[in-house]
């Protein structure tokens, strides 16, 4: 954030005690929106205190109008959330009748919010992200290939908390995690106990779960959720076919 | 004196920041052993500054009571010879001291802090202390030396990771006796005994640790978040032990981030204080990665802390690779004029 008010306000390079200084009233204006129940905006809430105000933390990017009015000074947005695995919920292209339509959580927050307020900035701050996820979004937000904002209206960046490597999937020939053996073995596994019944629209349009939504193919447990770029092996549960899952995923949200 | 304070901290990827900042004269300060990371942040500066005045003082880590000496010797011949090459392309001073790391006590850093002391005295001005392969029985006085010293105008730390180990290092072979760091003993006479372990990729000194003192109250340190994050759950495993004992009192602290986890063990330390009362004596014990041990010496000089540490006996000589190089501000210009 110092490096961001250095660079709007024009500070010398290494300038952080002024920074520091215009910090306040940088935070006045911005904005910090959940984009899922997995943001934690509570928790976000409690340990800004002091620094950002209440009103400025809200739990949810699909906000009454009142609410997306109340802010249209602000000049920043950050978007939280707990884990972006393959990006492809928040940011894909779809074929539909039209041709190419551009869809996810980004698109739907700039529809929603950009006709209420004008920002500088839009930063997506996931706490996990995947390499894969985040040089998928890299390449779909900035460069020539960018699928949003052609027109180059906001500044985009992801600041992530953690970054998972791309050679922790089992779908990566250079696996850190397993030898080449064992990696073929735990590929086996998921294609031998694959129940297509995991699927449903939603996931068919990331390709499916069987190594994880959008192909991601890392065995991850968050202590709240299974997320589904985990091979559905790890948590698909079926009691039809009396199959219990080691880590039993509540699916909290569509695409 | 201007220095981090716990509200922010500046870290960077060593490379971008030697494009952008611009140094006068610089005295550098690194460790030379057999690993091959030892020459790689020297080989950044000539790349990246040419043309600065550089004063290089190095730290010949290896000795001849080392049993593993000989294997060791040949490899840290070719970092020398790198070493050497690169200071004499750019003109650039080059100090050798040899660190007697084998002579069953705490003493290899005196013949650094000696040297130091000496350059303070004709210098003032930028330091950079290159950690990388730099035992924290050196580091820990280096810094603080070099951190209480108003002659240092800035004080920077490199570190360059190793891509085959990540920030778990797993070489040393056995273990001294555990030792309160030069500068950092303990001078408080409370009874009451909070231990801060930070634990990392072997578990042996932090059971030696417990085993020499008691302690009212334990908080172990995990690494997280961190750039490989199974070095997190490898922790869990290989602490399996002390965190089984201490679960309701784990502390999270980044792995990578030195800032970060010396700003998570200062809330600690100050809400153990505002319980316990100010007296109260907390030791740390750096057993994590290195930039962990960054933290450690920021909350030990900000918090007035002991450190307490298992120096290694020796080092199995695994070369490991080469992986990114990172730069922490400790002191100096950012933090106020």
């Amino acid at each position: 954030m110092l490096d961001e008010i250095i660079r709007v306000g024009n500070l010398r390079p290494f300038d952080y005690p002024a920074a520091y200084k215009r910090l306040d009233r940088f935070l006045e204006k911005c904005v910090f929106i959940g984009m899922s129940d997995g943001a934690q905006m509570d928790y976000f809430r409690r340990h800004g205190e002091g620094k950002i105000k209440n009103d400025q933390a809200l739990p949810y990017y699909k906000a009454d109008e009142e609410e997306k009015r109340s802010h249209s000074k602000a000049k920043y947005a950050f978007l939280l959330d707990d884990m972006c695995g393959s990006g492809i919920t928040f940011l894909r292209a779809e074929k539909a009748r039209s041709g190419k339509v551009v869809t996810g959580q980004l698109p739907r927050f700039i529809n929603r919010w950009l006709r209420f307020a004008s920002f500088d900035a839009i930063y997506c701050c996931p706490y996990l992200i995947t390499e894969r996820g985040f040089k998928r979004l890299t390449k779909l937000t900035s460069g020539s290939k960018r699928i949003i904002d052609r027109t180059r209206r906001f500044r985009f960046k992801i600041l992530y908390g953690m970054i998972i490597p791309e050679k922790y999937s089992i779908l990566n020939k250079g696996n850190e995690l397993f030898n080449s053996v064992e990696r073929k073995r735990v590929k086996s596994l998921c294609e031998r106990y694959y129940d297509p019944t995991t699927e449903d629209a939603h996931t068919r349009k990331g390709g499916g779960c069987k190594f994880g939504f959008g192909k991601t193919g890392i065995f991850l447990v968050r202590y709240n959720n299974a997320p589904n770029n985990t091979p559905s092996i790890i948590w698909h549960a079926n009691p039809a076919r009396d199959r219990t899952a080691l880590f039993r995923r509540l699916a909290r949200h569509h695409l | 004196m201007n220095a981090f304070d716990g509200r922010y901290g500046i870290r960077r990827d060593l490379s971008d920041f030697l494009n952008t900042y611009k140094f006068k004269e610089l005295q550098f300060v690194t460790a030379c052993g057999f690993e091959n990371r030892a020459p790689t942040v020297l080989k950044h500066l000539a790349v990246r500054c040419p043309q600065i005045r550089i004063s290089c003082t190095i730290i010949d880590l290896l000795n001849r009571n080392d049993p593993l000496y000989q294997k060791a010797r040949r490899l840290q011949r070719v970092n020398i010879s790198k070493i050497r090459s690169v200071a004499q392309k750019r003109a650039w001073s080059l100090r050798w001291i040899r660190a007697n790391l084998y002579s069953k006590t705490l003493i290899a850093h005196q013949p650094v802090v000696k040297h130091l002391m000496e350059t303070l005295r004709a210098f003032s001005g930028d330091f950079l202390v290159d950690i990388s392969c730099m035992p924290r029985s050196i580091v820990f006085p280096v810094l603080r030396v070099l951190w209480k010293s108003s002659r240092v105008r800035n004080l920077f730390v490199a570190y360059t990771e190793d891509k085959s180990v990540g920030a778990l290092e797993t070489q040393a072979a056995g273990f001294r006796t555990p030792r309160y760091l030069p500068y950092f003993r303990e001078r408080n006479t409370a009874r009451f005994c909070v231990w801060l372990p930070i634990l990392g990729g072997d578990a042996r000194p932090i059971k030696m640790i417990k085993a020499y003192m008691q302690f009212n109250d334990v908080y172990p340190v995990v690494g997280f978040p961190s750039t490989r994050p199974i070095e997190t759950d490898e922790i869990v495993r290989l602490n399996r032990e002390i965190i089984g004992e201490h679960t309701e009192r784990l502390v999270f602290a980044s792995m990578n981030d030195p800032f970060q986890l010396s700003m998570k063990l200062n809330s600690e330390i100050d809400e153990l204080r505002s319980s316990f009362g100010k007296d109260i004596r907390v030791i740390i014990s750096p057993h994590g990665s290195k930039p962990q041990s960054v933290g450690a010496f920021l909350t030990a000089v900000t918090r007035q802390t002991a450190v307490l540490y298992c120096q290694p006996l020796s080092y199995k000589s695994l070369q490991g690779s080469v992986g990114s190089s990172h730069l922490y501000w400790l002191k100096g210009t950012p933090y106020g004029d």
